[in-house]
């Protein structure tokens, strides 16, 4: 009754693995919850005396049963949590390899959740505990070392560490041209291939970028040493073996306060036709890559024509929606990139509703923040050590309204 | 089917181990599906005493989820059980039988369960310690009788020094013993200080058990800033008292323990678990002084947008939040404008949230994103934000101008000339705007101007039935828009039609009144434009025009009021007479009016028929009833719940809801949390001196440092098992060694990370217990120097970090 039960459904509400001791009949009961489209679903229900907290993930339901009292962003986080776990073990989350890797899945979740507390979610310690090999007989319990996030032994033949500070930029423009909201996402990845128990120190130019100028609002993986980035602004850590993600921080004050490409879209909508021109470009110097314009188009509207003057589109007939890819687009080529969209009313009624664009790209070696690593030490080996810095700015939401 | 079972039995009890193990997954993947397997119970339970460890597991972990219908099979290999916890020397198999008995549902053996966690208790190995403690949990919420055995489990647990076992020591103090302090208090510090080296899961238990405990043994932090700032000579303003987030307050008043809990607990604010975090924040919220609540919200913040359902939990807590501390989270409102990525429940919690944030600054923004909102391809939400407007209106009375200005522009969309009307009715009939500067007649007035306009019909029909609704607002305009409307009736839609109808019905049963307020504005009017008349006249001496309406006196008016209501009565005759021609719906509603209030009913009323079948009261219960009003939902709220609990979700207290005490008058003594040191042995100078004699010359200082702290603390800790192991140690208790312990767990706290995995690794320091239970691996004693060899700190290291766990 009090532990927590983990279900996986389908998208049609069928169970695909179940563990606990709640009755199926639960899961079916969630599932109908679930899909009643009638009102929004907040992502906790109340089935019979039962909570039911749900993830939709990969095109399944995720769900967490349980009866008593609980921190309810826990119990999400724990499920979010999982099915990157599941991920990692069965190679990507399908229907079929759940089912085929049950006794994987049933490992993984009864190592993870023991009776209502969920622990040791660390994929590191999870690989080693769980072999996936069946013909290994024997656990590695040499391997395991104290802190939890790396093993013991770990050997490279060459000895490196990539930093990757991804930023994502989150803008919503006014139907009149003015940036409403504008913030910086930034992660600093690192993929790590070092042998034995390397203790890195990272600096930076400008570390307040991290906080944001204020204080809390970077969060870092466990490992790192908060009490030493809060007296000297310096990341220390004894990094994971592989890819993790180091610190993430948000920032508002970016140093390039202007957007990096400009969305001008133009709607107007008749009582029987109507059309949508936009046209795209850059600020940057740099190249805006893999640029791409998805348009929503209000119900009662049909597509006559679409012209792009570079690129492809694509129109999706059931949610109206034309995807129009442009690929590279240069600050220096010599016309604009624009698409021209022409429509006719399908209904009596008038269409006053107006999409919302949202644009996808990516710039790469730009970082918007201005974050830069200033020095990378390393203590504990003695080896040499490969290291590499790169940045790169991704749309996160880029949305403009009409 | 029966043969498929039949081959699958035969699998499961051939010679061949891969055979068996492939028929094992197989059942896995059919009782993993949900599908009832227990008929296979004997045929798994042979494979327990298997040496594969897959196969043990899968076994394991069938027997646990069939015991319970099984109870006599299973209780037969309890004993292989106990056996593999006690004389396995893999750590992890004996946590593995540990955590399978304690799954078994069986009421019978719960007691052996409990023995076994008793041994298990003292384990070598802190991973089989931390299953023991998560052992009690499920023996405590399957079989609750055994609570007492339990309790001095989790104070023995509560002495590890392992930062993995105390968190799951920490969920069982929270469920089997919540309230008795006393286990905690010679753990107190220690819990501060290791919190953040826990893993996430655990710290949420830990901030939950500190919680409670701070509650219950500090003194409150507000008052105890509000009683410094009486005594002071400037006292603060009155309205600031009791200000949580007074930022001018500071933690001098604090106690230096409950200093020391809110400094553990800070550095959680930067955990990357959103959980952790909001947990942390309510610690915080209710716990710490003014000056620390203004760290809370840009953590909040952080962890908004990565997923629907993460966005959900936090934007309620910064609702209820913001609910008593706008001015936290307004620096931040951009944050909470719509996405297109929003779901539904996110964006109608933002829409909520940032009416919530509305104030004389803020609001012009939060308009013009609710307006943006209005035009959603998302017909649904289209309409939740202008019933957003609508609220915002009456929550925040000065917005109330223009929100009613944003209304009136939707009202000519066709889309949204519904919503518009019940957002105009939702101000209209608030109390709220009755007492702002905005009135109501004003506005009903407004719409009845439009209705003169080319609207859509619609908007016609909607504004006439607020109109019916309101005609006290505007008793005078009722019958001037009638007669507009009588105009083009015939072409007017259904809707309007029966709107028309209403509005005329009421109007003539209230002719009197009507007419009344009709000729009451004609005539102040009239004052009015003599009066002004008057005045230039007289100041500039210069003849202006007459006003071309003449001054009423008090006979003229009478004969005005009866010419009005004879102009009702015959614009109802006319208006009934015109719809008696039209569709069915039109006449059916026409007939049940006349009815009531034509010539016949009025007959009847008048009493002048002589069978009367209704009353006056009838007719205006039927005609002037109120509408009930528009519920938006506003007073729903998560109440006076703690946030981020499933409580304040649901909105009703789940089963195992606590409510947070109230603060202890008199906070109990604190010397309860004063620890005595266990005696220990000092550090062997010589062994210092040739550890670092060993070390490489070009090693660093920082290192250096390192190591001799590690030799130090490694044999504090082989004193610490010593103690639990029962060991005879000398006893030298100095009157040094409280303070020595103090500046010990200091040096520790302010390195921490430093000496996190020297801490740790004493595991192998520790001397294997008495019993029959042998450490895991065979341990060099970390107290002796390292081998020489090129790299000596990389050896070192990995001589302690061996074998843990």
């Amino acid at each position: 009754m009090s532990s927590l039960s983990i279900s996986v459904l389908n998208a049609s509400g069928k169970v695909v693995m179940h563990r606990g001791v709640v009755p199926l009949s639960i899961c079916d009961q969630s599932f109908k919850a679930l899909i009643d489209s009638g009102k929004p679903i907040p992502p906790l229900t109340e089935i019979e005396s039962y909570f039911v907290a749900h993830i939709r993930r990969h095109d399944m339901f995720f769900l967490a049963i349980f009866g008593q009292e609980q921190s309810a962003l826990l119990i999400t986080e724990f499920l979010d949590r999982l099915v990157t776990i599941f991920d990692a073990f069965l190679g990507g989350v399908t229907e079929e390899r759940i089912s085929q890797k049950s006794h994987v899945i049933y490992q993984v979740v009864d190592e993870v959740l023991d009776g209502s507390l969920p622990m040791n979610t660390e994929l590191n310690i999870l690989k080693a505990l769980i072999p996936t090999n069946t013909e290994t007989s024997a656990l590695p319990s040499e391997s395991m070392s104290a802190i939890s996030w790396r093993q013991n032994g770990v050997v490279h033949q060459s000895n490196e560490i990539t930093f990757d500070v991804v930023e994502k930029l989150d803008v919503i423009v006014d139907a009149n041209g003015m940036t409403a909201h504008s913030i910086v996402n930034g992660e600093i990845l690192v993929n790590s291939k070092l042998s034995g128990m390397p203790d890195i120190t990272i600096s930076f130019d400008d570390p307040d970028i991290l906080d944001n100028g204020k204080t809390n609002a970077a969060s870092f993986h466990p490992c790192v040493r908060y009490r030493r980035f809060d007296e000297n602004k310096t990341l220390s850590f004894v990094p994971p073996d592989g890819k993790f993600v180091l610190t993430s921080y948000m920032t508002t004050a970016h140093r390039q306060r202007m957007l990096p490409l400009y969305v001008k879209p133009v709607f107007g909508m008749g009582s029987s036709a109507g059309r949508c021109d936009i046209s795209v470009g850059t600020k940057q110097a740099l190249p805006l890559e893999d640029v791409v314009l998805t348009v929503p188009l209000p119900k009662g509207v049909a597509v006559t024509l679409v012209k792009p003057s570079v690129g492809t589109y694509k129109t999706d007939m059931a949610s109206n929606t034309i995807v129009w890819t442009i690929g590279r687009i240069l600050q220096t080529s010599k016309s604009v990139p624009s698409i021209s969209i022409k429509m006719e009313a399908t209904g009596s009624e008038p269409v006053t509703t107006k999409p919302v664009i949202s644009v996808a790209f990516s710039i790469p070696n730009l970082s918007l923040s201005g974050l830069k690593i200033r020095r990378l030490d390393m203590s504990g080996e003695t080896y040499k050590m490969f290291k590499g810095v790169k940045s790169m700015c991704k749309s996160g939401v880029v949305q403009f309204r009409t | 089917m029966s043969s498929d079972e039949a081959l699958l039995r035969k699998n499961l009890n051939a010679i061949d181990k891969k055979v068996q193990l492939k028929a094992l997954k197989q059942l896995t993947q059919q009782f993993s599906a949900g599908s009832d397997c227990s008929a296979y119970f004997p045929d798994v339970i042979k494979l327990v005493a298997t040496n594969n460890v897959i196969m043990k597991r899968l076994s394991y972990m069938f027997i646990a989820q069939y015991s319970e219908a099984h109870p006599d099979v299973a209780i037969m290999c309890f004993n292989i059980f106990q056996k593999e916890l006690t004389e396995n020397k893999d750590q992890l198999i004996r946590a593995m039988a540990l955590r399978t008995m304690s799954n078994m549902r069986v009421l019978d053996i719960q007691h052996l369960v409990v023995m076994s966690i008793e041994k298990a208790a003292s384990d070598p190995s802190p991973f089989v310690r931390k299953t023991a403690a998560q052992a009690a949990v499920k023996v405590h919420q399957y079989d609750p009788t055994h609570d007492e055995e339990l309790i001095p489990v989790i104070e023995q647990l509560f002495k590890d020094k392992f930062a993995t076992v105390l968190g799951s020591t920490a969920a069982a103090f929270n469920l089997v013993c919540p309230h008795m302090f006393e286990i905690i208090h010679p753990h107190f510090k220690k819990l501060c200080q290791l919190v953040a080296d826990c893993d996430e899961w655990s710290q949420i238990e830990i901030i939950k058990l500190l919680t409670k405990y701070a509650r219950n043994q500090f003194a409150d932090p507000l008052t105890l800033a509000d009683a410094k700032e009486e005594d002071g000579e400037e006292a603060k303003a009155p309205e600031k008292e009791g200000d949580f987030f007074d930022e001018s307050a500071n933690t001098h008043e604090l106690s230096a323990d409950h200093r020391l809990l809110l400094r553990g607990i800070r550095w959680l604010l930067r955990s990357r678990n959103p959980g952790v975090v909001l947990e942390a924040v309510q610690f915080l919220y209710y716990c710490a002084p003014r000056s620390v609540g203004t760290d809370i919200a840009l953590p909040l913040i952080r962890l908004l947008h990565h997923n629907n359902e993460t966005d959900f939990y936090v934007l309620s807590t910064i609702r209820t939040l913001a609910g008593t501390h706008p001015h936290l989270f307004q620096p931040y409102l951009t944050f909470f404008y719509v996405r297109i990525t929003d779901d539904r429940s996110v964006r109608d919690l933002k829409l909520r949230l940032l009416t919530t944030l509305a104030d004389e600054e803020t609001f012009p923004g939060i308009l013009r994103e609710f307006k943006a909102c209005c035009s959603s391809l998302d017909p649904v939400f289209a309409s939740d934000a202008i019933a957003a407007i609508g609220r915002m209106a009456v929550a925040v009375p000065i917005t109330a101008n223009d929100c009613i200005t944003t209304l009136f522009t939707l009202l000519h969309r066709p889309d949204t000339v519904n919503a518009s009307t019940d957002a105009l009715r939702y101000v209209a009939l608030s109390p709220a705007v009755e007492d702002s500067s905005f009135s109501v007649p004003t506005m009903v007035r407004r719409l009845a101007k439009i209705l003169a306009g080319d609207i859509p019909s619609d908007t016609k029909a909607a504004i006439l039935g607020l109109l019916c609704e309101r005609m006290a607002d505007a008793t005078d305009v009722c019958p001037d828009v009638l007669r507009s409307l009588c105009a083009d009736l015939p072409r007017e839609s259904d809707d309007v039609k029966l709107q028309v109808l209403n509005l005329v019905s009421r109007v003539y049963l209230k002719s009197a009144d009507v007419a009344d307020a009709v000729v009451r504005r004609y005539s102040e009017h009239a004052d009015k434009l003599w009066a002004q008349y008057d005045s230039l006249s007289k100041s500039k001496k210069k003849k202006t025009a007459e006003p071309a309406v003449p001054r009423l006196d008090a006979m003229a008016e009478g004969e005005m009021t009866g010419k009005v209501i004879e102009q009702i009565r015959l614009m109802f005759e006319y208006i009934t007479a015109v719809l008696q021609y039209d569709s069915y719906d039109i006449r059916s509603k026409l007939r049940l009016i006349t009815s009531l209030v034509g010539k016949d009913g009025m007959d009847e009323l008048m009493g002048t028929s002589t069978t009367p079948t209704v009353s006056v009261h009838d007719v205006q219960n039927i005609f002037f009833a109120v509408r009930p009003a528009i519920d938006y939902g506003v007073t729903a709220d998560s109440g006076d719940y703690r946030f981020g609990t499933v409580t304040s979700v649901i909105g009703r207290p789940a089963l195992g809801y606590e409510r947070l005490e109230a603060w202890p008058e008199v906070p109990p003594d604190p010397s309860v949390r004063v620890v005595v040191e266990e005696p220990k042995f000092e550090p062997a100078p010589p062994v210092e001196s040739a550890e670092s004699s060993s070390s490489d010359e070009e090693e660093t200082h920082h290192r250096h440092h390192h190591e001799k702290k590690h030799e130090k603390k490694a044999q504090d800790d082989d004193d610490f098992w010593g103690s639990i192991t029962g060991d005879v140690k000398p006893q030298q208790k100095t009157p040094e060694s409280d303070s020595e312990y103090d500046s010990q767990y200091d040096s520790q706290y302010d390195s921490e990370y430093d000496s996190q995995y020297d801490s740790e690794s004493s595991d192998d320091a520790r001397p294997a217990p008495t019993q029959t239970v042998s450490a895991p691996i065979p341990s060099k004693p970390a107290a002796a120097p390292a081998p020489m060899s090129a790299a000596p700190p990389k050896n070192a290291l990995d001589d302690l970090l061996n074998g843990l766990f």
